[in-house]
């Protein structure tokens, strides 16, 4: 009895390890051209992994590829030398070195590529910068045709230093594994003829893949709990103190994983989507707590404004405090946040940065658009919703800071990190994000760019905002975008709701925010009141003198002239409303197309201008300087007595308080 | 004398002073009114005629405050200047005042008489200003060694530091270290302003070692009782503090009442100053009549050096006290015949009841 027991177990057992994963996706939601499964042991003691590699690539173009080429990011991070680190200039002391090497490539009942491999260097001259490599195939690969490849890899990770690595016993693996570029046929995007996008790791660089299939066994020490991208399939025990975690995940064009014996999991759920937090035991609680809501609220939100979030799960991974570095990360179905113990709770950073990488999982994840080369189609969209959704749960005025009476809200602060620049005009946003060398990568890519899409939604109004994002991410989901499709979906959408209102496209917008580098700043400059003398006198009319004057003590009706002087003082061409307010309640709204330097408007009346207000709506989000928008001729000095006193009562508190005698 | 009677003490001393806490919110009063008339000045020419700085009457608005702060860079720096300027100014002030507040509270008899209070103030600030020096110095001195020392005592506590917590362990750590020895000589040199004034005393080394003796003999109520006074303060700040983020001020008369309501409370911040020196004195007093009744060996001092007690003790105050050490140099005369007879001369040392009479 015991023996057939043991044997049914045992076919049970077989049964199991031989049962085949499951299918998230019953129909591809994407192409699927580079497909991995890969094997990995994670070394904890000398920070190592140990990898086998199978990638299944298929060459969607009609082109014969006659050769291959590699993302090795590990090796951005392999000394002070290479382009990420020459660019990155800070805080290289201590760090711990990180690599990789392939140890073999052969093509599957082929030849062996290892002798073939050699570095390329597509973005600068850097030879010393090992991030990159290709390797030339004997038998070019004819389009259409799939390519099965097998690697294997031996990595060391860094000590963290930008997003992957490790930090005591947590570690964040992330850009480990040997990674084909995206081979970009004629009609790509921009390509005129087949080639391959695979550029270097740079500081300001993300990243840029096809989309496919991700088998992965993770082998970890028993006690290590472990968060991967997809979905866990199975974990088994192995007699060495390990466990092989198995994961698959479809249609995402990315995997990484964490690992720490330090973790401890909370789960949720949002409607049919699995929420997993691998946060630390003294963080469960308000910061958990705070994890969960704010990727349900994402959740919520853009699947009411974009779309709807296809896969079964999500995980969040809170780094330990001193792998800071390796949060506020996007990988397809994990994200990883940033939180302090002991911030209050009316800072809202948990809350920012979850909603934020949470988005990317709509730019960047399923709308893959090329982060080295485009990063506003990622950056930008995704700080855009993450303002939006900041505002709609948390107060457009308090969605950031609500503390003390300071009340900041997050478009407020991304609007900030555009017109505070010091010299905003330092580059264009529509360029590579490497080309970013004097500065400027962050406010221009993340802050100008949710600046210019909040003035587009201001302009088009926000239904139609969703609804040119909803087609945007419709159409382009499980592709590879550019900012001309995004374009034209923009120019489709506001056409077909505005006809020519906005002229025949959006196109002069564009190429004024994203190609050029002009500023906008519209400013009323002067209110001009006169009064105006009533005629009196002889006049000569036709039937000859004609007295016209006034009785002694008559008193006419005051006549005014209102002079309203409104200048374009940046280089940004936008069309103006201006809304003109008299003194007897009246108000006007004059349309100007902003084209030339200035415009004046004159009014003549027995009621006179008393202010008057350029964009009284607030839709030039970008207008570098509200306050100079608008001017009264009977200013208030309530706000400035207000402020006033506020500021001297705290000057009293520090006097009070710096006497040391 | 306990706590609560030398904190009672100082509020009665003070409230028979009320003119000195006047007069200190009025010096602070005067030089923050300076400096926000300048601060109107610079923002409202900023803002010109615009109607953007409406949008803040309601509550603060970041984008109007932003605008206003990235286009007008370096326009508030004279005002910034201007406060570092004066928190030097009032710290001169102060000290140069403390001698005339200190007399003034001290004195059980005399009304407050301006001409005498500036007397004194006048008496003492050369006396206080190289008080001043010798606890700057000894604060640096010590800062450096508590810096160092917390630094150590901190990393132990705070361990791997790995998590937030046991950074914050560490720096409570680390604060305690470098604050408490810092508290102690600011208290140090609070009681040796109090005896530079209740004794005479001229050698500023002297005074300061006593404040220093004086503090450490009497540990706990010297530091409850400053622990008191700052709680209060605190407390006074937080309810301004609360007051004008609670209250939206949107119109002229509520812009002027919770601007009055707020200077009550400033008016209360030198009332708590002047009630910490008040006690101070009580407290050092106090304990020195202990020290007389409680000690036979008093009587038979040099009448000379005897201290005369400034008001009789009540029953209550004795009761359960520890008699204090007397300080050796107290039986001796400090100071030559020629020079105390000299000092006699000056009309501020007839008025202040010194304890050390010839």
């Amino acid at each position: 009895m015991k023996q057939t027991f043991r044997s049914i177990l045992l076919i049970l057992l077989f049964c199991s390890l031989g049962v085949s994963r499951q299918v998230i996706f019953q129909t591809p939601l994407s192409p699927r051209l580079a497909n991995y499964d890969i094997t990995v042991k994670l070394d904890v003691q000398n920070k190592m992994l140990h990898g086998k590699e199978t990638l299944v690539w298929r060459n969607k173009s009609q082109d014969n590829i006659k050769e291959l080429q590699f993302h090795l990011y590990l090796n951005g991070f392999k000394n002070t030398e290479s382009t990420f680190m020459k660019e990155s200039r800070y805080g290289m002391e201590g760090i711990d070195w990180g690599w990789i090497d392939i140890k073999k490539m052969v093509v599957r009942d082929g030849e062996d590529l290892t002798n073939k491999i050699s570095y390329i260097h597509p973005d600068d001259d850097n030879i010393k910068d090992q991030s990159v490599i290709r390797v030339p195939l004997t038998k070019p690969l004819p389009g259409g045709s799939t390519i099965t490849i097998d690697l294997e890899f031996e990595a060391h990770l860094p000590s963290i230093y930008s997003r992957t690595g490790y930090e005591g016993n947590f570690f964040m693996v992330a850009q480990w594994f040997p990674k084909i570029g995206v081979y970009e046929a004629a009609g790509d995007r921009y390509a005129t003829k087949g080639s391959w996008n695979c550029h270097q790791f740079h500081s300001t660089t993300e990243f840029f893949a096809d989309y496919g299939v991700y088998n992965v066994e993770i082998i970890v020490p028993q006690t290590y709990i472990v968060g991967a991208v997809g979905l866990l399939q199975q974990e088994l025990k192995n007699s060495d103190s390990t466990k092989t975690l198995i994961y698959h995940a479809e249609d995402v064009h990315d995997f990484s994983w964490t690992a720490s014996p330090g973790f401890t999991v909370v789960e949720d759920q949002w409607r049919s989507v699995h929420i997993r937090l691998l946060t630390q035991n003294y963080k469960v609680g308000s910061i958990s707590n705070g994890y969960i809501q704010s990727v349900k609220v994402a959740l919520q939100h853009l699947n009411d404004w974009v779309g709807t979030y296809p896969y079964p799960n999500v995980t969040i991974v809170d780094p330990p405090l001193k792998a800071q570095r390796a949060g506020g990360m996007e990988y397809p179905t994990l994200i990883t946040g940033l939180s302090v113990w002991g911030i209050p709770k009316s800072i809202r950073m948990v809350e920012l940065v979850t909603i934020h990488e949470f988005t990317h999982q709509y730019f960047y994840g399923l709308v893959g658009s090329n982060e080295f080369e485009e990063a506003w189609l990622d950056e930008g969209f995704t700080q855009y919703f993450e303002s939006r959704i900041m505002n709609a749960e948390y107060g457009e005025k308090t969605s950031l800071v609500d503390m003390f009476g300071l009340n900041i809200g997050d478009f407020e602060f991304n609007r900030w990190g555009y017109t505070g620049m010091s010299n905003s005009k330092i580059a264009p946003t529509l360029q590579p994000a490497w080309q970013y060398r004097a500065g400027g990568y962050d406010n221009l890519t993340y802050n100008k760019s949710a600046t210019l899409l909040t003035t587009l939604e201001r302009m088009v109004s926000r239904a139609v905002m969703d609804e040119i994002m909803h087609t945007y991410f419709e159409r382009w989901k499980f592709k590879h975008p550019c900012t001309r499709d995004f374009i034209a979906v923009v120019n489709e959408i506001v056409h077909k709701q505005y006809g020519d209102k906005f002229g025949p496209d959006m196109n002069w917008y564009f190429d004024q925010v994203l190609s050029g580098t002009d500023i906008c700043d519209y400013e009323l400059t002067k209110i001009e009141v006169n009064e105006l003398h009533h005629e009196t006198g002889i006049f000569e009319e036709k039937g000859g003198k004609a007295p016209l004057h006034r009785q002694r003590g008559e008193k006419p009706d005051s006549l005014y002239e209102s002079v309203v002087l409104i200048s374009r003082l940046g280089e940004m061409k936008m069309p103006v409303t201006v809304l003109v307010r008299f003194d007897d309640g009246r108000e006007v709204r004059e349309t100007w197309d902003g084209q030339d330097r200035w415009k004046q408007f004159t009014y003549t009346g027995t009621s006179s201008v008393i202010s008057g207000t350029v964009d009284p709506d607030n839709i030039l989000a970008l207008d570098i300087n509200a306050n100079n928008n608008s001017k009264t001729v009977r200013p208030s000095s309530l706000p400035f007595w207000k402020y006033t006193t506020k500021f001297m009562t705290l000057v009293q508190a520090i006097l009070h308080s710096m006497l040391l005698f | 004398m306990t706590i609560r009677k030398a904190f009672v003490e100082g509020i009665r001393k003070t409230n028979r002073s009320i003119l000195v806490v006047l007069l200190l919110f009025g010096v602070n009063f005067l030089l923050a009114g300076i400096v926000a008339m300048l601060f109107r000045s610079v923002v409202s020419t900023s803002f010109g005629n615009s109607l953007a700085p409406l949008k803040l009457v309601q509550d603060f608005d970041f984008t109007v405050y932003i605008d206003f702060a990235t286009k007008n860079q370096g326009k508030l720096s004279p005002v910034y200047a201007l406060i570092a300027w004066f928190v030097v100014l009032s710290n001169v002030l102060s000290m140069f005042f403390d001698g005339g507040i200190i007399a003034s509270v001290q004195s059980d008899t005399e009304r407050f008489r301006l001409q005498s209070f500036c007397a004194s103030c006048g008496e003492y600030f050369g006396r206080f200003l190289r008080l001043c020096i010798i606890v700057v110095s000894v604060m640096l001195i010590t800062g450096m060694l508590m810096i160092v020392l917390s630094g150590i005592v901190s990393s132990a506590i705070a361990g791997p530091g790995d998590t937030e917590i046991q950074l914050l362990r560490g720096f409570a750590a680390a604060a305690v270290i470098f604050l408490l020895p810092m508290s102690l000589i600011f208290l140090a040199a609070d009681y040796a302003r109090v005896i530079t004034v209740v004794e005479n005393e001229h050698r500023m080394f002297r005074a300061f070692w006593h404040g220093i003796q004086f503090v450490f003999r009497k540990f706990f109520k010297v530091f409850t009782l400053f622990l008191l006074c700052l709680i209060l303060s605190i407390f006074l700040l937080g309810c301004w503090a609360e007051l004008s983020t609670q209250v939206t001020v949107d119109s002229a008369l509520l812009v002027f009442g919770i601007f009055l309501i707020q200077q009550i409370f400033t008016i209360g911040r030198s009332w708590v100053r002047v009630v910490t020196i008040g006690s101070q004195i009580a407290l050092y007093i106090g304990s020195q009549h202990l020290v007389q009744e409680k000690l036979p060996s008093v009587p038979e001092m040099s009448k000379e050096n005897t201290i005369e007690p400034q008001s009789t003790p009540t029953p209550g105050e004795v009761k359960g006290e520890e008699p204090v050490r007397v300080r050796k140099t107290r039986a001796k005369p400090r100071v030559s015949k020629k020079r105390v007879e000299s000092k006699k001369k000056k009309p501020a040392v007839k008025r202040t009841p010194n304890r050390t009479k010839k």
